[in-house]
């Protein structure tokens, strides 16, 4: 969050702007807001229900909040970008201003769908007749 | 008495379901299977109208009118 809050006047640079959600109550997140002194909104999904549509609700913990992730939604509402996060690892905000900053053909490549092919077959055929179709009992 | 392959996988199915099952037969939506699906890249992300921290109504639409969103969601206050 401090690290967007820093990166806020670049990321309005490029036209765009921040909003944070989380399912705290409005005077938690007023709380959080003033001490982190954020410069942009915090919305407050108390009924979980936006977190549930958007299937990044983890009900396991403390009751049920928000996983980290990072959306970028473009004005047609269209996503562009999309990161769900570990609490450990977040994609940095000037990540996040540099995709903003390329254009949409820039971006890396959705990561591909492993399909085996005929070779994939005959290999798995010529290991079962030359090891048998159980796997080695240790 | 479970001998045949497919009835070890439907009573393995049901074994793993059968909270979800009763819940389907009482009628009931458990919390974690309400639709909800995440919005891939190129795909239109689902409308919302929340409070923000000051009481304002905030639509997805309306923050989106101005240009690009930044969207972050995160874990809250702990």
């Amino acid at each position: 969050m401090a690290d967007y809050s820093e990166h806020d006047r670049e990321i309005r640079a490029t036209g765009a702007s921040v909003a944070a959600i989380s399912v705290d109550p409005p005077k938690k997140s007023e709380a959080v807001r003033q001490e982190l002194q954020l410069p942009f909104p915090i919305l407050c999904d108390t009924e979980r229900r936006v977190v549930q549509q958007w299937d990044i609700y983890n009900a396991r913990e403390k009751g049920g909040i928000a996983k980290p992730a990072i959306f970028i939604i473009d004005r047609d509402r269209n996503v562009r970008y999309h990161s769900i996060d570990t609490t450990s690892a977040r994609v940095p905000a000037s990540e996040i201003v540099r995709i903003l900053q390329t254009k949409e053909e820039a971006l890396p490549a959705r990561r591909k769908i492993y399909f085996p092919r005929l070779a994939d077959f005959i290999r798995a055929i010529r290991n079962a007749a030359r090891f048998g179709v159980r796997s080695p009992r240790a | 008495m479970v001998d045949c392959p497919m009835g070890k996988i439907a009573a393995l199915f049901l074994l793993v379901m059968h909270p979800r099952l009763l819940a389907l037969w009482r009628g009931q939506v458990m919390p974690e299977t309400l639709p909800g699906k995440v919005p891939r890249n190129g795909e239109s992300a689902p409308q919302f109208e929340l409070p923000d921290s000051t009481g304002t109504l905030r639509r997805l639409s309306e923050l989106v009118s101005q240009g690009a969103l930044v969207l972050l969601f995160f874990r809250g206050h702990w």
